[in-house]
């Protein structure tokens, strides 16, 4: 294990050991000379040390003064008292040989001791490099583009694909990349309407994808990337593994809702795929045409918002709000059948193809073409019209925030003013209150 | 006769039953010889886990107990199947030379191995950090993190859902509460898979940071920027108390604690992380982002990337210099070859260097310590003779630790065995 040259003393043990085992097989050799035991072998073990073995067939021609040792089923085993003596020699040569060798080894671990601060800053540094230089590599095997970072609110991706899915196509077939463009002022939320399969949610997905893998430091799967600097990305995207603890979809759904809107930020980019889902049609429209008014009005946060949903319905907010703006995944019918172009494109989608849908699937026949027939007769009694009317004529959401939810100083009045008791107030006392009121307010 | 002895333990299942007493919760490994053997209950899990043979003894006169073992010079190759199967193991040893003492030998638990806390090779993925958490709950909550093979270790306090999310990200493979607690735990802890409780005198605020003073020697925690974080904290110095508890005396390679800056980082809600797929895929057979971002050739920089995804950077002029660095490198294909071949050849100097600490490095893995500080040099010089100044700095700081790295070339053979009580 040790150097040669280290330690005379230790040198002399190894050089003692090795001659040792030399001299043991001249003495190996000597013995089938002088016995004729042409078969005869010097071995070792733990319980008698050296020994020499003759098989049964020689078992006569061994000398008187051998000791027997131990019989095999096919050998014997002897010792001599010249054997011995350069047994201990060996042996205590070897034994201060591996005493010696532990103990430079343990030296040499203490030593190494005084590096650990040094090795873990190296270590550091190249992992720093190492990480570095997979994103190099990455970015041009995947062809990846450097994104903009700046300090502004807009977030704009040009040709954005999924990382993780582009990979994952079969060969010949292309990515659809698209494009995304958001801002606080005029393009604050996107409503994407389209059919299930459509690719929703993968373009909501790799829009956070895209704009975290920019603020890692990595290039981006994109043409062109701008990226205004998010501070919270919030997603409440596809079934959550919930289910098993026996919570019901829609109260996992509205649960991480809720802490979404409890949690914004200026900067935040939300993704929301399919809110409402887990209800009944009516109150699935009403609680996500709440929630894009809420983000979409809120004082303080202009959260960017990735807003997907197959209720078409919510089109029709984008002609209230005007940093609504509606996209749909364009689909296209073939006879019948339906071609997902998974391109995103301004305006909204009518129709949300879960029939064709249901049909690629493997429904059976008989089951699809009854559900068109009932939607056909659905349509016909103008119900989706009607709905469309109703949601327009929807009171505009009275969105003055109480004032006292704004800002704490307004809370500390409100306290303030509470705990005033008019009736037993003196003038005085009213106008002192009142100065401290305003004192309040700074 | 035999009456009288029915119901008398032999003095080795005495002795077996005091020290597996002191370890409630523990698998005990019970050197006999040279065997490590289990016992009773014990015995039933680790013949189930390791698939060794469940056996019964006749203990005393009368009673029978399940008994099941194997040879010592095993220990490595079973020891990490315990543990990852979720059991905390305590090796308990024969402490004197049983040739020397007339009687029973005396023996002593001389380390306690828990999913959290390992050096086995076999237990920890190099690609993955292996954390212990420690998590104070309050009003405002504090939690800490431990790598006990790499030595990193750092905390927070906050929200629950701050807390909640942070164990999200790191996901530790072992976490720690007080007992105080037991019965309000929050669900995602209760369905933690490895959690531990401690007794609730330990989460004392004075206790705990008397231990992280003690163990960083100085006189306050101010020089580490965590001195106001009283729940972070506490969560930390119980940590260090844990480790006591699991006889991990040696712990010098732990040189620093740090405060986790969640300000600096894009605050990524638990949902969101799981939903991105960022490391961990949702569903058995999806493939997460990091398997197609991780190129990395050393397990300090998969680990290393592993924290970057899960903790985007929010100051824009960070995030310029690493992109700065990225398309430096691109550009320069012949040096990020020549780069990527040396780093090759870099082995986990991070876990060894602990392993030095803890004075369980052997003389093969001293050579690769060696092999990975040699091969350290050609960066340093390359990215030395770098224009990209980000790259110049990281040169300027990398150590070349020349005296230990002669010193290891002139005295360790390199082929060194893995055991030191071997001869040639």
């Amino acid at each position: 294990m040790i150097q040669d040259g280290v330690d005379p003393e230790l040198d002399e043990y190894r050089r003692l050991a090795h001659q040792g085992k030399d001299y043991l097989l001249d003495l190996q050799q000597r013995e089938i000379q002088e016995t004729g035991i042409s078969s005869l072998k010097i071995a070792y073990n733990k319980v008698f040390g050296y020994y020499l073995e003759v098989t049964h067939a020689h078992k006569d021609k061994v000398p008187e003064t051998w000791i027997r040792k131990q019989t095999l089923v096919n050998a014997e085993r002897y010792i001599t008292p010249e054997l011995k003596t350069y047994e201990e020699k060996i042996l205590h040569a070897e034994e201060r040989l591996i005493a010696l060798e532990q103990k430079y080894f343990q030296l040499l671990v203490q030593e190494a001791g005084d590096y650990v601060v040094q090795v873990q800053e190296n270590a550091r540094l190249i992992g720093t490099l190492d990480s570095l230089l997979s994103f190099a590599r990455v970015a041009q095997k995947n062809q990846y583009c450097r994104p903009k970072i700046h300090e502004g609110d807009s977030l704009e991706i040009k040709d954005g694909r999924h990382p993780v899915i582009e990979k994952q196509l079969p060969v010949g077939e292309e990515y659809i990349p698209n494009d995304v463009y958001l801002d606080h002022d005029t393009q604050q939320i996107i409503i994407i309407t389209g059919p299930n399969m459509a690719g929703k949610s993968a373009l909501l997905r790799q829009t956070a994808l895209i704009v975290l893998m920019a603020q890692m430091g990595s290039f981006v799967p994109a043409s062109y990337a701008r990226i205004g600097l998010i501070d919270k990305v919030f997603t409440r995207v596809g079934a959550s593994d919930n289910l098993s603890r026996g919570e019901s979809t829609f109260m996992v759904e509205m649960t991480e809702t809720a802490s979404i809107l409890n949690n914004l930020s200026n900067n935040s980019l939300v993704l929301m795929d399919e809110i409402g889902r887990g209800t009944s049609t009516y109150d699935g429209i009403s609680i996500a045409w709440s929630i894009v008014e809420h983000l979409h009005n809120h004082p303080q946060h202009k959260a960017k918002t990735l807003f997907a949903t197959h209720y078409h319905e919510l089109n029709e907010l984008a002609k209230e709000l005007p940093k609504i703006k509606n996209f749909n995944v364009s689909v296209k019918e073939v006879e019948g059948k339906i071609l997902f172009m998974r391109k995103l494109k301004p305006g909204g989608s009518e129709h949300s193809f879960g029939i064709h849908v249901a049909q690629l699937a493997g429904m059976p026949n008989a089951v699809v073409l009854r559900a068109a027939e009932i939607m056909n007769q659905l349509e016909r009694s103008k119900g989706l019209e009607e709905n469309k009317e109703r949601l327009a004529q929807v009171p505009k959401a009275n969105y003055q925030l109480n004032l006292f939810e704004l800002d704490p100083k307004f809370q500390e009045v409100e306290r303030l003013l509470r705990q005033v008791d008019v009736n037993t107030l003196s003038p005085l006392e009213a106008l002192l209150k009142l100065h401290e009121i305003k004192q309040k307010l700074g | 006769m035999a009456k009288g002895k029915a119901d008398k333990e032999t003095p080795l299942m005495k002795q077996y039953n005091a020290i597996k007493a002191k370890h409630p919760g523990a698998l005990l490994l019970f050197r006999v010889g040279d065997f490590y053997e289990t016992f009773g209950e014990d015995a039933i899990i680790a013949s189930k886990v390791l698939d060794i043979v469940l056996t019964k003894r006749a203990n005393g006169a009368a009673s029978h107990i399940e008994l099941a073992g194997f040879p010592h010079h095993a220990l490595d190759n079973y020891l990490p199947k315990l543990v990852r199967a979720g059991n905390r193991v305590a090796i308990c040893d024969q402490l004197e030379d049983p040739k020397s003492v007339k009687g029973i030998v005396k023996r002593g638990v001389t380390e306690l191995v828990t999913p959290g806390l390992s050096f086995n090779d076999n237990v920890l993925d190099k690609r993955k950090n292996n954390y212990l958490a420690a998590v104070q709950l309050g009003s405002t909550a504090g939690v800490a993190f431990l790598d006990l093979s790499t030595g990193e270790f750092t905390c927070a306090e906050g929200s629950w859902d701050y807390v909640e999310k942070l164990l999200q990200s790191f996901q530790p493979a072992e976490i720690l509460y007080s007992k105080a607690h037991k019965q309000t735990l929050p669900g995602s802890l209760k369905e933690h898979s490895v959690t531990f409780a401690l007794e609730d005198w330990v989460f004392q605020r004075d206790y705990t940071y008397e231990k992280l003073i003690r163990h960083f020697q100085t006189s306050s925690l101010k020089g580490f920027g965590i001195e106001g974080l009283v729940q972070g904290t506490t969560a930390a110095g119980a940590i260090l108390h844990y480790l006591e508890e699991t006889e991990h005396r040696e712990t010098s390679h732990i040189s620093t604690i740090s405060r986790i800056a969640a300000e600096k980082y894009v605050w990524l809600d638990k949902f969101t992380i799981r939903n991105l797929e960022l490391v961990a895929p949702q569903q058995e057979g999806g493939i997460p982002l990091i398997s197609i971002l991780d190129e990395t050739v050393t397990p300090m920089g998969s680990r290393m990337l592993k924290r970057w995804m899960v903790l985007p950077l929010k100051d824009g002029a960070l995030i310029e210099q690493r992109l700065e660095v990225v398309a430096h490198l691109i550009e320069e294909a012949e040096t990020a070859e020549a780069l990527e071949q040396h780093l090759k050849h870099i082995g986990d100097m991070e876990r060894l260097i602990s392993k030095v600490a803890v004075g369980r490095i052997n003389p093969r893995e001293m050579n690769q310590l060696r092999k990975s500080l040699e091969y350290s040099l050609p960066i340093k010089e390359l990215l030395g003779n770098s224009p990209q100044p980000a790259l110049k700095k990281l040169a300027d700081q990398l150590h070349t630790c020349q005296y230990l790295l002669d010193k290891i070339k002139t005295e360790l053979k390199e082929d060194a065995p893995m055991l030191t009580h071997q001869a040639e």
